[in-house]
């Protein structure tokens, strides 16, 4: 889509150290321009009528501040130029995250510093062109499907015998249903209407009843079999989505926290739903259905062309009428179909909001609003509903005729046949169920096909999941660390969630076993990073974070995690019971321990007043507990895991002063010879905490105790004074 | 990441217009006033340079890298204008772009113009489906253009009852601004397809 050398025709005199393609021009109309810096100039070449051109050409030594500022829709492109401000290039969304990072290079060379330029992310199929939806690397155009399907038949393999029997069975089956059709014949041409000679009365009825006997087995036999084979089908097939689905989890466990920095929780829950689900499906109905059709057509094209070759043709010829009709049938009503369902949804939208919001509409009175959305929603739903019903009928009358014009064409030109030809009456009447049950199948070829497209699609999906390695891997020579002291230090670390912005920025301090520290700064200062690469939730980029002196790389993944605590800032409970939420992180611990725990958070008073005492049911994310009462749950959950390095990430949410009293008790006696982290938001933790760490944009601005930074009078004083000016106010409104 | 909502902020010395320097922090309590900043057209002057808006009032203060925000982009493109400066904190408004001098006015409008970049598709040429991804070719204000939808339930949205948008894999977004107004055709291709 893009090109990183300049184009062709421009020849800039020097080598070219970044070239970047924008695709607005000055007048904001689309079109082509680069962005080309060399070792000492940088031109804006346009794609003009003729030759592209340079438009803009400055000498390096003259510019400064480069940004990419954002504007609403797209972006520009800026420079300071002997103090004055200019724009170089306008550019739409699809360039920003390409000159935002031009910008971020560009900065570093004119100050001298080296940089290199990153690579394009690849958004689209490098082969067909096609987008490649976010966070994934499949296109769905140019799957290798049989790659895909080889390795859903793989998880076949380990039960290939109720798979063989079940291709066995649609065999049979598909057999069986020819039967009675061929036995149609027989029962007119010997039995109930014979051309030529006949022969005796009794004899004629003893074969009737034996053909109709025939046709009560055959019929009986396929009804068996049939239902045999939903059964096996429906078995295997939620097996199989089950051993997938279960491998899918299990491996989303491990995956680190940076895959899902780069998807949202929705596509990476809907991988799990809603692909497996797809795949359930077409595995157990989708794929018979393709496979019995495929048999049906071509065993009745077989045993039609044996009978009589002329007539088959005439079958044949609306075939592809039936099959392109069909496709476009299935397309419309897909359409209309999504429309449906849209409408559906944006329904249950409006119920859903209006009622969760009841109190709110009572308040202002606006009833009558809500209903009058409600009915034009409902309205709309109706149209549309009935919208659907009648594209469906209509089209499929259509497709019925269609259908029928080939069996009309049996009736006349085998009718002649009969009448003129040696075509007896039976070949006839079997020709005629054929030809109906020659169309059946044709006409759900294309939906299948396409189902099973986009089943493939998400098999794919969901195996690339599979094959994306855990970030954060354990060494293989991971050093067990069962019994951690606590001395942390940070040695020149770096790093960024994105390469090239750096969120933390060659950060080195050492923390004594049973210190607490308190990190401080603007939100985006490095505050939560610190503590994601602690915990290593990520790797560091550059540098290195130590344990005891071992490099936190080193140590095995489970006793780092083990030994070291967490109380976040939002409380995340599961619904389970208090007790069990309590021992989150301690399975088999006693009820001494909990209720010990329970104490020591402060928080055994307000469980002891629940009906249910520490069997309380909690509802998810802790419904029906308040802010206070869940932030000592959280401060129990981690007395009892009794972690050497705690990280205090504190709530900022508001709570009253009784409580606020009781949690900061709580938080003293969890931090009591621990090396601790905390995130302060209050005052007085920071009092507490043995050193402050200040950090800004991602360095140490500050550090040093509580006092000493005070005394200074610098960043942290700052700080202090605007937040006692808020907390002033607040405690007059209290 | 966890947001850090109740951080502590750091006092920012102000520039509001009046020229005043107090200490209030950046939610600036002691900066408001119930009535609308409302800019005097008469006290205020506007020029371009080199492709930058600047702002003089009263011929005191000037603001050298400023801009221009609409505040209801979509229904009153050159009415209730929010203008800027270079960190996005509000010099004042301009309830109508028509109050202005024709010279000032111009150099606003220019500045709305750069800043605005969504196109505002005229005409929908062609549209077709593949896979899970519709190709749209449409004219727009800003020329002919070729993008790529996916997702369409949640990427096309209506956010006044005749205005559609819709965005694409990359992000841009495409508006057309009144259903009705486009022809037949590029209007029954837009109602068969979202």
């Amino acid at each position: 889509m893009s090109s990183s050398a300049p184009p062709e025709g421009f020849d800039p005199g020097e080598d070219v150290r970044l070239c970047a393609e924008a695709d607005l021009r000055p007048d904001g109309r689309f079109g082509r321009e680069w962005l080309v810096v060399g070792e000492s100039r940088l031109w804006v070449v346009s794609d003009g009528d003729a030759a592209p051109s340079a438009r803009l050409e400055l000498p390096l030594e003259e510019l400064g501040e480069p940004k990419a500022r954002t504007l609403v829709g797209g972006g520009a492109l800026e420079v300071s130029r002997n103090g004055e401000r200019m724009e170089l290039v306008r550019y739409t969304a699809s360039r920003s995250a390409r000159f935002g990072a031009a910008a971020q290079v560009l900065g570093k060379w004119l100050e001298g510093e080296e940089a290199e330029v990153p690579e394009e992310e690849q958004r689209y199929c490098p082969r067909c062109g096609m987008p490649l939806a976010e966070g994934t690397k499949v296109c769905p155009a140019c799957l290798p499907r049989t790659r895909t399907l080889r390795r859903l038949i793989g998880y076949l393999a380990p039960r290939w015998k109720p798979a063989v029997g079940l291709a066995l069975m649609a065999l049979v089956h598909t057999g069986l249903g020819l039967v009675p059709p061929y036995l149609q014949k027989p029962l007119m041409d010997e039995v109930l209407a014979p051309k030529g000679e006949q022969r005796p009365l009794d004899e004629r009825l003893r074969l009737l009843g034996l053909l109709v006997l025939a046709l009560l087995v055959a019929h009986v036999l396929m009804a068996v079999i049939s239902a045999l084979r939903n059964w096996l089908v429906a078995w295997l097939g939620n097996r199989i989505s089950h051993d997938i689905r279960v491998g899918l989890y299990q491996h989303l466990q491990f995956l680190s926290l940076g895959f899902y920095d780069k998807r949202q929780m929705g596509t990476v829950i809907s991988r799990v739903n809603q692909d497996t689900g797809r795949l359930q499906e077409f595995l157990v109905w989708g794929s018979q259905d393709l496979v019995t059709n495929l048999l049906l057509i071509v065993g009745i094209s077989g045993m039609l062309l044996a009978m009589n070759a002329k007539l088959a043709l005439f079958v044949f010829l609306p075939a592809p009428i039936v099959i392109l009709l069909s496709t476009t049938v299935w397309r419309r009503i897909r359409h209309y179909m999504h429309k449906f369902f849209q409408r559906w949804s944006r329904l249950n939208a409006v119920l859903n909001e209006s009622l969760s919001g009841l109190r709110v509409i009572k308040a202002f009175a606006q009833e009558p609003r809500h209903i009058d959305d409600f009915r034009t929603r409902s309205d709309e739903l109706a149209i549309s509903g009935t919208g659907v019903e009648r594209v469906w009928s209509i089209l499929f009358s259509g497709l019925s005729l269609v259908m029928m014009l080939g069996t009309l064409l049996v009736w006349y030109v085998g009718g002649r046949e009969v009448l003129f030809g040696p075509m007896t009456l039976g070949t006839l009447m079997v020709f005629l169920t054929l030809v109906g049950m020659f169309y059946q199948p044709l006409r759900f070829m294309s939906m299948l096909l396409n189902w099973a497209s986009r089943s493939l699609a998400a098999a794919e999906r969901v195996f690339e999941v599979l094959d994306t390695a855990p970030e954060v891997d354990e060494a293989e020579d991971a050093v067990p660390m069962p019994d951690i002291q606590g001395r942390v230090e940070f040695r020149d670390v770096t790093f960024g969630y994105e390469p090239h912005r750096p969120v933390l920025k060659g950060i080195s301090y050492e923390v004594a076993p049973g210190e607490m520290i308190g990190l401080v700064g603007h939100s985006g200062a490095g505050k939560t990073t610190t503590i994601n690469l602690l915990c290593r939730f990520y790797d560091v980029d550059e540098g290195q974070i130590l344990i005891d002196g071992e490099p936190i790389s080193k140590i095995r993944l489970e006793d780092l995690r083990q030994q070291i605590g967490i109380v976040p800032q939002d409380t995340f409970l599961f619904a389970a019971t208090i007790a069990e939420n309590i021992a989150y992180a301690k399975p088999g611990a006693t009820k001494e321990e909990i209720i010990t725990a329970a104490r020591a958070a402060n928080a055994h008073e307000f469980i002891l007043k629940k009906p249910d005492g520490y069997e309380t049911l909690l509802g998810e994310k802790g419904q029906g507990l308040s802010a206070g009462e869940q932030q000592r749950l959280a401060i129990a959950r981690a007395v009892l895991h009794d972690p050497a390095i705690l990280i205090l990430d504190e709530a900022t949410s508001q709570v009253d002063v009784e409580t606020e009293k009781g949690i900061q008790e709580a938080i003293q006696r969890l931090v009591e010879g621990r090396t601790t982290f905390a995130i302060a938001h209050r005052l007085s933790t920071l009092k507490y905490a043995d050193r402050l760490i200040v950090l800004k944009e991602g360095e140490i601005a500050e550090m040093g105790t509580h006092d000493e930074l005070l005394a200074a009078e610098g960043e942290f004083h700052r700080l202090v004074q605007t937040y006692q000016e808020i907390s002033t106010v607040r405690a007059v409104e209290r | 990441m966890a947001d850090d909502r109740g951080d502590m902020q750091e006092p920012q010395p102000d520039e509001s217009p009046a020229g005043e320097q107090d200490e209030g922090d950046e939610t600036g309590a002691s900066e408001y006033s119930p009535e609308l900043p409302v800019l005097d057209a008469e006290a205020m002057s506007f020029r371009q340079q080199g492709g930058r808006l600047q702002v003089r009032l009263d011929d005191e203060q000037e603001w050298r890298d400023a801009s221009a925000v609409r505040l209801f982009p979509l229904s009153e493109s050159d009415r209730w204008i929010s203008v800027v400066d270079e960190e996005e904190k509000e010099i004042g408004l301009l309830l109508e772009l028509d109050s202005l001098g024709e010279e000032a006015r111009e150099c606003v409008e220019a500045e709305l113009e750069r800043r605005y970049l969504i196109p505002r598709i005229v005409r929908i040429l062609s549209c077709r489906q593949r896979f899970d991804v519709m190709e749209w070719t449409v004219e727009t204000d800003r020329g002919e253009v070729r993008f790529l939808m996916r997702d369409i339930r949640e990427k096309v949205k209506r956010p006044l009852p005749r205005h559609v948008t819709l965005e694409d894999v990359e992000g841009n977004r495409y508006d057309i601004p009144d259903v009705e107004a486009l022809d037949t055709a590029s209007r029954h291709l837009l109602e068969e397809r979202v």
